[in-house]
């Protein structure tokens, strides 16, 4: 196969930002003007989503043979698909006679893809199998072995599945890099780990991914404002007093983070039923067992654009309520735009009413309706108007929240944990491993 | 139910019939009342090729692989194709 690699350089001006920020973002500045513009945009394509281990889908969004879903790597459309054999694979959604798409239906079953053109049809490993008139057109010249359609690398965990448009990239398990240890809270509450609820929510938002990423990476700073009524109405069980107690971990040069929020005198896994606390006592680790069972909020990013929470949040506000977790995934279409995909995954192990209660929670709270989700994309939107404008990209942001922090050297998970919740650190290392990214050509 | 010219019998709104499709084919499968016996009866609307299976053959079925319906799909909208 020959591919013809197109490889963007940068411009001057945008290189001696990146450049510049290798000593400015460990010092706490960050240029507004990442947030919103059109070359790093453009760059972000190859350097970040080209090179990254992007999330496809979870592996109950296709749980049967032929099962198959469409989702994207950068501006690449992707069938995620388990063949017959069960087998996660990931294609390039592209026939390979003139580039029809080949799937159409957002989701599906099917052995073979047959393209709507001129009939190319290939099983859902990929292989070419039909060509129509092979014989008459092609006088049976046509190798069917050279043009299967593109597969992309896929690998998993705990029911996750991320794809990688770079064959040189390491293996996911080190591009998480201990991040693992944090990302079993969501993802292991009992021996069969988690599953969806229904499809996913999507819309398009005026936003920039980057500053939904960071958000999630551990930004309570903003709740108790954004999201003031939430405290005041009682929503959920926290209040701006004790808010920013807990910790923050981020795993260096890896961009992945988390913040953890402790709410003092909260009952042991509050707010998740009995028969979950129960099966978690044996998925989990003690020490994270002694970790998790303290957090009230886990709030988190996988470099560069899946975020995840875990936030007890009650229907009825001042009552206990439940459990939900939302995974969503920030993917950028444009300069300042992404379209938004949010998923509710319940434990798969749980009782029906919790996982029904759950996802009512998380509808009301997040989801293109939900009471949260507004107040923050309302924010989003506004920052990333503003930040294209013409005086306002030669500024810096501060990012020196929490700069004389120290780490607790007896925290007993992977990464960098530096107490309290609410601080700036995940987010230097966030930027810190962007820009390391964006400069490698 | 409604007898036929050639004997059979088979009905448009019995509960014998349902619509098996995605993106790429729809198909229409009916059970196919004979004088003595019953088939399966699968037809294509679109391509116009319809195919009445006995319980042997589609027993026969049953030992296939993916392999089996990759071959037929070498000419992916029938002979000829
Ligand atoms: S583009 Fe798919 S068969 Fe021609
Ligand atoms: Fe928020």
């Amino acid at each position: 196969m020959q591919v013809l690699k197109g490889r963007r350089q940068p411009s001057p001006e945008v290189r001696s930002m990146l450049e510049a920020m290798v000593d400015m973002v460990p010092q706490g500045r960050v240029p507004a003007r990442i947030f919103n513009d059109p070359e790093v945009f453009e760059l972000e394509q190859e350097r970040i989503f080209g090179r990254c281990w992007v999330f496809l889908a979870h592996e109950s969004e296709i749980p049967s043979p032929g099962d198959y879903v469409l989702r994207y790597i950068a501006n690449n459309s992707i069938i995620v698909v388990r063949d017959e054999e069960g087998k996660v694979r990931a294609h390039l959604n592209m026939c390979r006679h003139r580039g029809n798409q080949v799937c159409k239906a957002e989701m599906g079953n099917a052995s073979h893809f047959r393209c709507s053109y001129h009939g190319w049809t290939y099983k859902n490993t990929g292989e070419l199998i039909g060509v129509p008139y092979w014989n008459e057109v092609y006088h049976r010249r046509l190798d069917k072995a050279e043009w299967a359609l593109v597969p992309v690398r896929v690998e998993t965990y705990n029911g996750l599945i991320f794809g990688n448009l770079d064959p040189d990239a390491p293996s996911l398990e080190e591009y998480l890099g201990g991040f693992q240890w944090y990302l079993d809270f969501y993802l292991k509450p009992g021996p069969n780990g988690t599953e969806v609820y229904g499809t996913p929510d999507k819309w398009v938002a005026d936003t920039d991914w980057k500053i939904c990423a960071e958000n999630f990476a551990g930004d309570g700073y903003h709740t108790p404002v954004a999201h003031a009524f939430g405290f005041e109405l009682g929503y959920f069980p926290s209040s701006a007093r004790t808010h920013f107690e807990g910790v923050a971990v981020h795993i260096p040069g890896k961009g992945h983070a988390i913040g953890l929020g402790r709410t003092p005198g909260m009952p042991p896994f509050f707010g998740f039923p009995p028969e979950v606390v129960e099966a978690m006592q044996q998925t989990l680790t003690p020490e994270q067992v002694q970790v998790f069972s303290q957090v009230r909020t886990a709030v988190c990013t996988v470099f560069p654009n899946l975020s995840i929470l875990l936030q007890p949040f009650s229907r009825i506000p001042g009552q206990p309520g439940v459990r939900f977790v939302t995974m969503r995934l920030w993917h950028p279409i444009g300069p300042g735009r992404i379209q938004m995909w949010s998923w509710c995954i319940v434990p798969k192990d749980a009782p029906q009413w919790y996982k029904d209660e759950s996802y009512l929670a998380y509808t009301l709270a997040f989801g293109a309706a939900g009471m949260f989700e507004q107040d923050d994309f309302e924010n989003w939107t506004n920052l990333t108007r503003q930040v294209k404008s013409t005086l306002a990209r030669d500024l810096v942001f501060p990012y020196e929240m929490g700069m004389d922090l120290e780490p607790d050297p007896t925290f007993p998970g992977p990464g960098v944990a530096v107490p309290p919740y609410v601080h700036e650190t995940n987010f230097r290392n966030m930027w810190s491993t962007w820009a390391k990214y964006m400069l490698r050509d | 139910m409604g007898d036929r010219q050639d004997g059979t019998r088979a009905g448009r709104n019995s509960q014998d019939e349902f619509v098996i499709a995605n993106e790429f084919a729809t198909v229409i499968v009916r059970k196919v009342h004979t004088r003595n016996g019953v088939r399966l009866e699968i037809a294509s609307p679109k391509l116009g090729h319809s195919i009445r299976l006995d319980p042997l053959e589609l027993e026969s079925l049953t030992w296939q692989t993916t392999e089996t319906f990759s071959r037929f799909l070498e000419t992916p909208f029938g002979p000829g194709s």
